[in-house]
């Protein structure tokens, strides 16, 4: 089992440009600084628009979640947002019985993340002071 | 299977280096699916005991190498009715940061980066036992009962 890897590409979706970050492996004390590390390069590149595709990910511990939520904070407070996709059922569960579903966006595959960004920036077109009733930062 | 207070049915001592945590989990996870939890218990229970050898990893390495050839040593004793897990390690004293954690039932507490691994041990265990002595170190003792057996 690989321990930690991530690759990460860019995407256009009607003129926005995505980010998109797939990991594999698992995501625990050990190893959430590699990730910490991609998101926050993305970030200093002032790239807000960021899916982590999480297909290949077989475990994420409280330190993982940590670098999510630290990262979801700062894309959210830049206009952006980081959108979650393709859970393994583990993972996804571990994201329902500790809540964090609840703040963070999951979408089936990356394409239907990909599309919610479209429909948040349509959204914002036509209402931008509208708050999002899940984030409360 | 452990009748009353006694001897670990299984300990494993780990070097305190957080690349022997996926090890643990393994090996926790196996466990639970041998007793017979729940593969959502399975999977608290693998994430406390991850949790809990984490933290006591990260105490152990802030000692600035004071603990020298000391491991974190992880004792499970399996009783009829529930698992005893004590994770026994010469890090800092954290008894004050356990009691600071409450269980992650508040759903509006979510924007820090850190601390979360005391809440999830807090959230997922029905006991948390937790010493501190300055010669001996930390006893950390988890408990999660079998909800397959009544009580």
């Amino acid at each position: 089992m690989k321990k930690f890897e991530y690759k990460v590409s860019e995407e256009s979706v009607n003129g926005m440009v995505v980010q998109i970050v797939m990991v594999e492996g698992y995501l625990d004390s050990s190893t959430f600084d590699k990730l910490q590390d991609a998101l926050q390069t993305l970030i200093d590149d002032k790239q807000f628009y960021i899916i982590v595709e999480f297909g290949q990910l077989n475990y994420i511990s409280s330190a993982g979640l940590g670098v999510l939520m630290g990262m979801l904070k700062e894309v959210r407070q830049n206009g952006g947002d980081l959108k979650l996709a393709n859970m393994s059922s583990k993972v996804r569960n571990l994201f329902d019985m500790l809540g964090f579903s609840r703040l963070i966006r999951i979408y089936a595959d990356p394409e239907e993340a990909k599309l919610a960004f479209v429909k948040d920036k349509n959204l914002q077109a036509t209402a931008p002071e509208s708050p999002r009733p899940e984030d409360d930062y | 299977m452990s009748q009353g207070c006694s001897a670990p049915d299984i300990a494993i001592e780990i070097a305190p280096n957080a690349r022997n945590l996926s090890l643990v989990r393994h090996f926790i996870g196996s466990l639970a699916y041998d007793l017979r939890f729940s593969s959502e218990e399975a999977l608290q229970l693998e994430m406390c005991v991850d949790e809990a050898c984490a933290n006591s990893i990260e105490g152990m390495n802030k000692r600035d190498g004071e603990h020298g050839d000391s491991c974190v040593r992880i004792e499970l004793i399996i009783k009829q009715d529930a698992i005893h897990i004590v994770i026994i390690d010469c890090g800092r004293d954290f008894s004050q940061a356990l009691k600071k954690a409450s269980p992650l039932h508040d759903f509006s507490d979510r924007t820090r980066k850190r601390g979360y691994g005391l809440q999830i041990i807090k959230t997922f265990m029905d006991v948390v036992d937790y010493v501190h002595d300055p010669q001996t170190g930390n006893r950390l003792q988890l408990v999660k009962y079998f909800s397959h057996v009544r009580r």
